[in-house]
């Protein structure tokens, strides 16, 4: 027997939904939507935090840094790669200092490391100068609360073995008073534990680069002044770059495949519903004449 | 009918196979050019042997890439056989990464006086404790590693009343201060009603209401307000489920961007990186 | 005894934090910080082979059985291998040998970095499947949960904003719908889960501190 439409239209192949994914993710590709994006407040919020400390920078004698904290790993480069570059890229262009660190994710420093190389290359910045690698420092809470009253207790040597009171631009920081804006990096945990330890002590501004899927668990913090500024998922780290002059970064580019993808996902559901609602009628109007001829 | 699905069953599997085949002849063959393109033609400043490795190491990412896309169509052994590596390389990486950035530093470097550190034998006395990790795999004597357990859980405990103090009621920010939010707003001296402040009462309404859906210490139906309240509660955390969904889209969708732009990109290089 | 001990133990390392939060500097407990710090963080290190014993063992005792699919525990063996010999090699061998470079290189950023971002990504694949399958409105609170997850797809997407951007008030235009829906509905609600979350937390950790705690974990034979 044939299956009605609305039953038909609920059972589609899962393997064509995916070819329809895939094709409408690489279209964008190479037929470009160049729609420019809005930019959000908070991710408004974080520029202005940064541009402030280049401002202070440019006639300060001792600098604020940034302290970018890379807690991502590749299952989340995806979005936490834009982010990082969009920052590093904003940094090495206003003369911030920068420090790459890890707590949890040993890769994050070393995926950011490549960001951070590729980008000083293009502007001629300097390792040492203009960014250090603290590297991955394994540190559970009683050698975090150490490292917040004192860095160089739990630091004492960047990635490259070097010593960390010899590294240039560590003559800024003499402590974690020293950092104005912490970047963190994430695609799950440890924000909170900067909110909870670090801020109540130092008042130490704090921001975040999270993927989308963390992003709305953020808004409690952006609401109470906790956090200064994010970047939400690919859309965030898009941006930043339009903020920053960085259109060829990944951000930008990816936003066209996430239009017909979003698209495609919205479709699915009217789709699936549509089925649905027409398939529970049927069933009503059956229930309904089997009951009248019962009687 | 049997035999009809039989066929069907059959012709599937050949028409599987063929494209299994040309798929991976052509990855191959695809691999094997552009290396050979790679080693008769290097960039600037690179020899033609490092080019071809170049080459060859983007061509086995783009290989792993697809192999984990097929389990898309079906699970199958090149995908498993995948799978287990990646579990191999992980656990690698992690055992490697915390002897070199943990172990060593932090103990061994002071035990033995490395460098530039003094050695400082008492160091010795922290494998006794860590040693009793591995008491986990001894079924008899497996209380001893609860010994560790139990105490990182301690310490643990003790330290989540600070952290949720100091993230509940830090004076100025704290979680609990911020959400007593301005219902009215001084202008010129004579209260005024603005946009904000009507987001500020939709914000207290909504957090009342899902905190009075956790509400368990009394029943709800001899209260007056709490059915009411605990039932709007349940409506505001749809709208909370319902943001996660749609921000949980893009966090997908750029999951499955990011690797396609290596596909296009580094490997099929038809698209300026 | 055994338990006793245990609770003993479970006491003081809470003590510890409970009472420099309390009294950090009467307690003189913040100059034993960064000691404190190094001594748990070794501690808590030493665990590192556990995963690769309890590795071995599992896929040890595949290959010398030579259960059905030992090939893939070789595979496994040999990947954890390598991928410790590359990265203690990098390590220790400085200036680092090409052959180590390429190797490291090969394993971390062309191995397990797609490997592991590829899986990530077929959730995309479902994602869009479960929306087909799983998301029905069979309920208002399962409308209110798609209109709100329309509008903030919608609100996130070039294509989306510029659907409404033609609307002269600002406060209509989908990204800001978004944004409004974000800061104050969806905050509160994060809000509220947070403040649940953190008592029961609260809660959970006194009783794990004081070993009131009861469960399959706590009340085992010792």
């Amino acid at each position: 027997m044939k299956k009605p439409w609305y039953e038909w239209i609920q059972s589609i192949d899962r393997r064509i939904i995916y070819l329809v994914v895939f094709v409408l993710v690489s279209l964008p590709f190479f037929i470009p939507i160049p729609l420019p994006m809005d930019v959000s407040e908070q991710v408004q919020k974080l520029y202005n935090k940064v541009e402030e400390i280049a401002e202070y920078n440019k006639t300060a004698k001792k600098k604020k840094v940034v302290l970018f904290s890379m807690e991502w790993d590749p299952a989340v480069q995806a979005e936490c790669w834009p982010q990082t570059e969009a920052m590093a890229e904003h940094c090495l262009t206003r003369g911030v200092p920068f420090i790459l660190f890890s707590r949890w994710r040993p890769e994050g420093p070393t995926l950011a490391q490549q960001i951070a190389e590729k980008r000083a290359k293009e502007h001629g910045k300097k390792y040492g100068e203009d960014w250090v690698n603290f590297g991955y420092k394994r540190m559970d809470l009683p050698a975090f609360l150490a490292f917040i009253k004192d860095i160089y207790s739990q630091v004492t040597k960047d990635t490259e073995g070097t010593p960390i009171r010899t590294v240039p631009m560590m003559k800024h920081v003499e402590s974690i008073r020293d950092v104005d804006l912490i970047f963190h990096v994430t695609g799950s945990v440890g924000v909170e534990q900067w909110i909870q330890y670090l801020q109540p002590e130092t008042g130490v501004d704090v921001s975040i680069g999270c993927t989308a899927i963390i992003g709305p668990e953020m808004y409690p913090y952006l609401d109470s002044g906790q956090m200064v500024g994010m970047m939400e998922g690919l859309s965030g780290a898009a941006q930043y770059e339009r903020l920053v002059g960085h259109l060829e970064g990944r951000g930008t580019r990816g936003m066209g495949s996430q239009n017909l993808a979003h698209f495609w996902i919205i479709a699915m559901m009217i789709l699936g519903n549509v089925g649905y609602v027409f398939q529970r009628r049927r069933e009503r109007l059956d229930k309904q004449r089997v009951e009248m001829s019962g009687e | 009918m049997a035999t009809e699905l039989e066929a069907k069953d059959a012709l599937r599997r050949k028409v599987e196979t063929v494209v299994v085949v040309v798929i991976s002849a052509g990855a191959l063959l695809y691999m094997l050019v552009d290396m050979f393109r790679a080693l008769a033609n290097p960039p600037e400043g690179m020899s033609g042997g490092s080019a071809l490795y170049e080459r060859f190491i983007v061509s086995v990412a783009a290989i792993c890439t697809i192999v984990i896309y097929s389990f898309l169509y079906r699970e199958n052994l090149f995908y498993r056989f995948l799978q287990h590596i990646l579990v191999g390389l992980s656990i690698g990486y992690g055992t490697a990464v915390i002897w070199t950035q943990l172990l060593k530093p932090n103990w061994w470097d002071r035990l033995v006086g490395a460098e530039s550190l003094p050695p400082n034998p008492w160091w010795i006395l922290a494998v006794f404790p860590g040693i009793l990790w591995y008491f986990q795999l001894s079924r008899k004597k497996v209380w001893l590693s609860r010994i560790l357990i139990m105490f990182f859980m301690g310490t643990g405990s003790g330290a989540a009343f600070m952290g949720v103090f100091n993230l509940l009621l830090t004076p100025e920010k704290g979680q609990i201060q911020q959400s007593f939010k301005p219902f009215l707003t001084r202008v010129g001296g004579a209260p005024w009603f603005t946009w904000t402040n009507f987001n500020n009462i939709i914000f207290v309404v909504v957090l009342l209401c899902v905190l009075s859906y956790f509400f368990f210490s009394f029943r709800h139906e001899k209260n007056p307000i709490l059915p009411v309240s605990s039932k709007l509660g349940r409506y505001f955390l749809m709208i909370c489920f319902g943001t996660i969904f749609g921000t949980t889209v893009q966090g997908r969708m750029t999951l499955l961007i990011d690797r396609l732009t290596f596909l296009y990109t580094e490997w099929l290089k038809i698209l300026a990186s | 005894m055994r338990k006793k001990l245990l609770m003993i133990l479970t006491f003081i390392g809470g003590l510890y934090y409970f009472v420099y939060w309390v009294m950090p500097v009467e307690s003189r407990l913040e100059d034993t910080l960064a000691y404190f710090g190094k001594v748990t963080l070794v501690i808590g290190g030493f665990a590192f082979l556990l995963g690769v014993i309890n590795m071995v063992r599992l896929h040890g005792g595949k290959i010398v059985l030579k259960r059905p699919g030992y090939h893939n525990s070789v595979a496994l063996i040999v990947a954890m291998i390598a991928m410790t010999l590359a990265e203690l090699l990098r390590f220790y061998i400085k200036p680092t040998p090409d052959w180590v470079s390429k190797a490291y290189d090969l394993l971390f950023f062309h191995m397990r970095t797609p490997i592991d971002s590829t899986i990530f990504s077929l959730l995309a694949f479902y994602m869009a499947s479960a929306a087909y399958r799983a998301f029905r409105i069979k309920s208002l609170e399962a409308g209110i949960m798609m209109a709100v997850a329309v509008i903030v797809m919608l609100g996130q997407i070039t294509v989306g904003i510029s659907l409404t951007k033609w609307i002269p008030s600002e406060m209509l235009q989908l990204q800001n719908i978004r944004e409004w829906f974000m800061k104050y509905w969806n905050a509160a609600a994060q809000r509220g889960i947070l403040f649940g979350a953190m008592v029961g937390a609260l809660a959970l950790s006194m009783r794990i501190w004081l070993s009131l705690e009861r469960g399959s974990f706590f009340d085992r034979q010792l």
